[in-house]
Formats: C-alpha cells, structure tokens, sequence
C-alpha cells in the first residue's frame, strides 16, 4: 500500500501495536513539535511528559472507544501500557501506588492545560458558575487578533489531526475521491448546564451556547413566543466529509476532512468557508459540495463567494420565502438557482412555491421543473478566473431549443419546440444581444449549477447530504465515539472540546476504513454494489406449519 | 386536487368551444400540456398553433402518428377561428453537398457515349447534355429551352445567352466551344435539346432523356447537376473572380458556391465568400 497504513485489529486494551498506530497518526499530524517549540521555556524545570506522549494516550483511548478522560490517559500512560510503549512515548517510570498515580495525574493534566494553551481562543473563566460581575472581571483581557490567531491555531491542529487519519488511506484510495463534499453543523453537547437566569448565575463552560434544533440554531422561542424543546448547551462542530457521486460503487469510504468548532448559530458561513478552506489547502479536490439550508441562508461574502472562489459548485435547497425569482440581470431571471429566459412563464416560476403549499401534485412539479429547461439560457462562455460568465439566450444559435417572436430565425421550422408566448414588450439586454456578462457576486447567495428540482439535482443533493448526516450519527454512536455523550469528555472550554471532537472523529475516520478494508479485501469485485434490503419476501406469506 | 385546478382552468381559458368525438379528447389533452409547460390559461395562447404543434409532437408520445394528426387537424379547425389560417414557414436547411464533377476521363467517356447513340437527333441531344452542361454549366431548365440561335460567337469565345429567370451570357469553355457552334449551326432556330415538338415543361424531361441513353453498364451517368458541378469546379479551380463566376452561373450569392468548395483545392473558404457578399450588400 503506498503512502497508507495497516490498521491494527479493534481491541479493548490497547497494545504496543494500537500504541505505535497511534504515536504514528500523531507524527504524522505533525502538530506535537509545533507545540512543544511554542512551549519551549530557556529557563525552569524540564516538562516530564512530553505532549506527543499525552496526545497519543487520548488518541488510543478515542481508537479504543474509552471516554476521554485524564485519569484514564494517566492510566494507560504509566500503568497499562507495556514498557516497549513507554519508552516510545518518552513515558517517564510507573505508577504502582495511589500517591504515584496522583503525581502522575498531575503531570497529565499540566501537560493537556499547556497543549490548549498554546490555542485557545477562549478568554472566559471554566468550572466555576459566576455573577455576571464575577465572570467579567475573570475575564481574561485579550484583542479580537489574538483571539482569531488563537482560533486558526486550534483550527489548525485539529484539522492536522484529522488529516492524519485521512492518511491512512493508500494512494490509490485517496485518487477514488473526486472532490464531492458534504458540509454541515452538528451539535456537540457540553459537559455543563447553561446559564441559571433565575440564579443569574454563568455556566461553567461558558464557552457553550443553546442549540435549538429549529431555524438558525440560535432563537429558544418559536415566532409565538413559546419556548423550544429541543435545546441544549453545546458548541457546533462544522465539518466537511467525503462524498461519492450519486449511485457510483464505494471506492473509497467517506471521511471526514475538516472541522472547526463554534458557538451554535455563531457566523456558520464563515466557520464552513473556513473548513472547506483547510481542506482546499491540504490537498482535497474540490468539487460538488452539498449543504442545508442553514448555509443558504448565509451572507455571500462569508460562504458563497469563498466557497465558489476554492474551485466548490454549491448544491443547495431553499426555504419558502427564498423560492421564485431570487435576482436578475440584463433582464434575465435567477429562478431557483439558475439564470432563465426573461419570458419564463409564471407557472414555471411559482413551481416549487406551489407544490410546498400541496397547489400542485409531484407529477405535474416534475413536469414544470422539466418545462423549465428550455428557457434555461445558454452558457456562451466561463466562468472565467474572475467568475464572470457569458451567457446567452435560447432561442439564438443553430439548432434553438425555444422559439422567440424577438428572434426571427429561432421561429421556423413548427417542430413542436416550445414558443414564447408573451414576449417582453420592451425587450432587454439578454433579448437584444448575443449573450451577457454576468458577475460572480450577482445572486451569488442562491446561484448553483444544477437546475433545481430536477433530477439530477435530487441525485446530487440527496447523496450529498445523506452522507454528512451518515457520517454525524456514525461519530455518535453510543456504542462507539458517542459523541453526543458530553460525559465521555469533561475537561471544559472549546479548546478541549475541539480537540476532543478531533481525535473522536480521527476514531470514526480510522473505524470507517478499518470496516471498508475488512469489505474489500473479502471481495474486491463485490463492493461495487451492496443489494438493496428486500422489505417483502414471498418466504413471508407462508401459511404457519 | 391539481386535476380538478385544471379542469377549472381548461374552462376559463377555452371559453365556449364545441365538444366533439375528437375534439373534446384532443382539447383535454392540450389543457393537460399546456398547464405542464406552463402556458397562461386563455384561449388566444393555448390555441397558438406553435403550442399545438408542440403538443402534437411532445404531448402526444406514444400515439399513433394518425392520432396525432386527427388531433392536430381538429385543433387547427379550431386555431384558424382564433387565429385565422396557419401560416406557412420555410424551413431552413443546409444546402445539400455538391455533386462531384467529372473527372477528364468521365468527361470522354460521356462524349464517347453521346456520339454512340444509333438516332442522330438523340446523339446531338446527348452531346448538347454534355457540351451545355460541362461546358457552360446549364441547369436543365436552362437547356431545354436554349435555341440555335442563343449561341452567337463573340471574338474567339462561343457565348450562350441564357433566358429566363437567370437570364445571362455564358462563354462556353475553350474545349467545348467547338462543338457547340456545330450543334448551333444544326439546331437552326429550333431547339438544340431534344428538337421537335415536346411537353418541355415536363420535369423529368432531360432525365428521362439521359436514362434512355444507351451505354456501357461501366460508364458513368450522365447527369445536368454534375455536368453543372463540373463547370463551376472547374472555374474555381481556374481561380475565376467571384463575381464573374456569379455572372455566368446565374447563382445570387457567394455563399452558395460554399458547398462546391470541398471539391476544389484552393477555392475561397465559406467565411471568405459570405464575408464578399456582405461586402457586395453594403459597399
């Protein structure tokens, strides 16, 4: 296998094996001599542990389904893992009595509350429930540009992490990807309650905020004023996996690639822009990229525009209020995403408006949307470097798919194509010359390359978005990563939740391509389709005895 | 739901319409499509014979091509009340490729087979077929109609005067020039094709002609399109201008001699002669 790693076996405790496994996916991250030159001190005591020791130990325990706990680490590190391992890590002697075991504790826990050090964007005081005064003046004083520098250092180590993990994969698995990417939040609840307002007392991992499953993920009340049910205190971990093309054999898993942490609800566009940025950078091609309506309704400046610029076609889906006529230019049309014939019947524009408030059956919808092709207006030329683009009416060209009163040739032969029955009266650019120029920035918030609503919009979105939902509930799985469990990881703040969540989804990552490989060596011809699961079966209806 | 919608909306937009065996099918069907491409409901565009035409051809796949063409029938009748008469449209299309001109050897053969007829009126017919046709690129029409006395030598070039819609003079080529005088001076005043009275507005009158020839199974097809095709392939090939060729080949536009150009190496490309009539149009 070039460029991959051989995964070691699923193991309760882990070995010297799962041990260099892990100390290798941390080298390869490459993050641990970052850390320890940020904390190189001329001066003072030596640190006894060093941090690729304590990354590593969390690294098994994550590989190991074990919570993330830092007596847990202290155990593993000096009193389970055999000597062979510990002179790997640098693991300094054994704990073999309870005063020994707390020492070593000690040294676990200082050496974790320096690796977050060195990258944590939070100034707010942890574990203590505060006076609004009291958190105030604990806070620590830090400039907004020490803050984003802090952030895009924890960005940068858990993306370094995840990056190992993605590693793994041999040359050839990684060149199956073909730059599909699902992108979503999902919530990643805390080890604290929330504010108190009758107590009017903090939380103790003040870093959190409430995750309303509805509407932008921030509001607790609905428009009439009743309080939301579905509520936690948690951070939002973006994160961006891997995607296949809608119906392609699996070859390759799907992984996840990037990740930042944030407040729920807090500039979700610009935490995804800043993901797909890190996988652009790394090396993942860029491709379709698929995201919920949460990121369509984002500023362009912050995701659109950005997203579009690192070389991403956005498929998306809109809420009620952004269907129909979203922008124009020249007099041409952005219905739903794309650019339309300014004469697109009104029945056409309403279409998916209609069909939501059940006007209209998906039989007819379909129909609409398929009617709809034939003013789509054609691309002349571009996007180019800057994402302007030509394009042109239907009806010009030799073999039109319309016919135009305002374009003469487009009129003959009478061959059953569709005709333009209201003609602008005064007609615009798009209908007066050969094509226009249209800029990037011009409904660059609900622009995408698929016709919406058609079938191969569906495909696209459909796998897309199943995939990033796939790989959410498959890292929290109780039985496995449980990353909804806020129990199995207590150290408070969002850096250590972030890092937390990195090495959980390195764990997930390791455990998708362990159970891909164990499928692909058995048959390599026979993953290419997996049967879908017959519901019925005649065997079902036969009578009893 | 949706269906009863329709329905509601087939009547606004239909108004009063008779309802009969066909018609009433025929109408329902069109209601049906025209809410699908999302036609406005009024009677003035459903019954638009381009939306009919489309419905025809898009709305009723998978019928019979005779439904299709009772139901474009009955909803016609009924769009000539809306709309008075349908129209008709050109349809544009590409010029058919050219004939390939007959090489030297063809050309004696075909002579060889004119002089071989055993009726002395058919063999000077046959050779006016290839002297007019190779030699000064008549359309049949054109040779059916040409007389002795239409041929008149001009200093040392034979001209023909063609009548007609393309009336024009036509120098016969050097190596046809003879032998065109000598068919001149034979036709007289009367007709050098075929002479004698004859239903000349017949229009496979020169065909029938050339199919009745006797020859060798071998020997190629005498043919007025490409007698015709030689005669400008060869001017192109000569590099005769663009605007004398138009002149004695009786054809508008530069842009037609475009389909001969493949036959001929060096001949002006297509941009190149549209670029000479756009020129031509607005000097």
């Amino acid at each position: 296998m070039t460029g991959g790693l051989d995964i070691p076996g699923p193991g309760a405790a882990p070995g010297a094996q799962a041990v260099a496994f892990a100390a290798g996916l941390i080298d390869r991250s490459g993050k641990a001599p970052v850390i320890e030159a940020a904390l190189a001190h001329r001066t003072g005591r030596p640190r006894p542990l060093p941090v690729r020791a304590v990354l590593t130990a969390l690294l098994c325990l994550a590989l190991s389904e074990r919570p993330l706990f830092l007596t847990e680490v202290t155990r593993l590190l000096f009193s389970q893992l055999p000597p062979a391992s510990r002179r790997l890590l640098g693991v300094p002697g054994t704990a073999t009595t309870e005063r020994a075991f707390k020492a070593a504790y000690r040294r676990v826990r200082y050496c974790f509350g320096q690796i977050l050090k060195v990258a944590d964007p939070s100034a707010l005081p942890k574990n203590r429930l505060l006076t609004q005064d009291e958190l105030k003046a604990r806070t620590k004083p830090m400039t907004p540009d020490q803050a984003t520098a802090a952030r895009d250092r924890l960005e940068a180590l858990v993306n370094g992490l995840l990056e190992a993990s993605v590693s793994v994969l041999t040359e050839a698995e990684r060149a199956a990807f073909d730059g599909c990417t699902g992108l979503d939040a999902t919530p990643v609840p805390l080890f604290s309650r929330g504010p108190s307002r009758r107590a009017g007392l903090s939380a103790s991992d003040p870093d959190g905020g409430w995750y309303v499953r509805e509407g932008d993920h921030r509001a607790r009340e609905d428009d009439k004023g009743k309080p939301l049910r579905k509520i936690c205190w948690a951070l939002e971990a973006t994160i961006a996996t891997t995607a296949r093309p809608p119906g392609a054999p699996p070859a390759t898993p799907n992984l996840a690639i990037g990740m930042a942490m944030a407040r729920p609800g807090e500039d979700p566009g610009g935490t995804g822009a800043r993901v797909l940025a890190s996988a652009a950078a790394r090396g993942h091609k860029a491709g379709w990229l698929g995201y919920d309506r949460a990121y369509t309704a984002a500023l362009p400046d912050r995701f659109h525009l950005p997203a579009r610029a690192l070389g991403y076609s956005p498929v998306m889906d809109y809420r009620a209020d952004q269907l129909g006529i979203q922008a124009s230019s020249g007099g041409t049309l952005l219905v739903e995403g794309s650019w339309y014939c300014p004469a697109l019947p009104e029945p056409l524009i309403t279409a998916t408006a209609r069909l939501r408030d059940h006007a209209i059956g998906r039989d007819l919808y379909d129909q609409q949307i398929a009617a709809r092709a034939c003013y789509q207006l054609k691309r002349k030329d571009g996007p180019d470097a800057d994402g302007y683009q030509r394009l042109s009416c239907p009806a010009l060209g030799n073999h039109p798919g319309l016919m135009c009163p305002l374009r003469e040739a487009s009129l003959s032969p009478r061959d059953g194509r569709p005709k333009v029955l209201q003609p602008p009266e005064e007609p615009p650019e798009i209908c007066r010359q050969t094509a226009i120029t249209i800029a990037p920035g011009i409904g660059a918030r609900y622009r995408q390359n698929l016709p919406y609503g058609s079938p191969a919009w569906h495909a696209r979105y459909a796998t897309l978005r199943n995939t990033i939902e796939g790989l959410n509930g498959y890292a929290k799985d109780p039985a496995h990563q449980a990353l909804a469990q806020p129990g199995r990881r207590r150290v408070r703040g969002i850096a250590a939740q972030s890092l937390f969540t990195a090495l959980l989804l390195m764990a997930a990552n390791i455990r998708k391509i362990r159970a891909w490989r164990a499928l692909t060596a058995s048959d390599q011809a026979g993953i290419t389709r997996r049967a879908r699961r017959r519901r019925t079966s005649l065997r079902d209806y036969l009578p009893d005895g | 739901m949706a269906s009863a919608g329709r329905e509601d909306t087939a009547g606004a937009g239909l108004g009063m319409l008779p309802a009969g065996r066909v018609t009433a099918p025929a109408l329902r069907g069109l209601c049906r499509f025209a809410d699908t491409r999302g036609v406005p409901a009024s009677r003035e565009f459903w019954l638009d014979y381009d939306v009919i035409e489309a419905f025809c051809v898009a709305g009723l796949t998978g019928r019979a091509s005779s439904t299709r063409g009772t139901y474009r029938s009955a909803l016609y009748r009924l769009a000539e009340a809306a709309h008075g008469p349908a129209g008709q449209r050109a349809t544009p299309f590409r010029g058919a490729a050219a004939p390939a001109p007959y090489s030297p050897a063809e050309r004696a053969e075909l002579a060889a087979v004119a002089a071989s007829q055993r009726v002395p009126a058919k063999r000077s017919s046959a050779l006016a077929m290839v002297v007019f046709g190779i030699g000064a690129g008549l359309r049949p029409g054109e040779l059916v109609a040409l007389r002795g006395g239409d041929i008149a030598r001009h200093g040392r070039q034979v001209l023909v005067h063609v009548s007609g819609p393309a009336a024009r003079a036509v120098p016969v080529t050097a190596g046809y020039a003879g032998r065109a005088r000598q068919l001149a001076r034979r036709a007289g005043s009367g007709h050098v094709f075929r002479p004698g009275p004859a239903d000349r507005s017949y229009k496979n009158f020169v065909t029938n002609f050339a199919r009745g020839l006797a020859a060798d199974p071998a020997a190629p097809g005498l043919s007025m399109r490409r007698c015709r095709s030689s005669f400008i392939c060869g001017h192109l090939a000569a590099g005769t201008p663009v605007d004398e060729l138009l002149a004695i080949t009786g054809i508008c536009q530069a842009e037609s001699l475009a389909r001969y150009a493949p036959l001929v190496d060096g001949a002006p490309p297509k941009a190149a002669l549209r670029a000479w009539d756009k020129r031509r149009r607005w000097p």
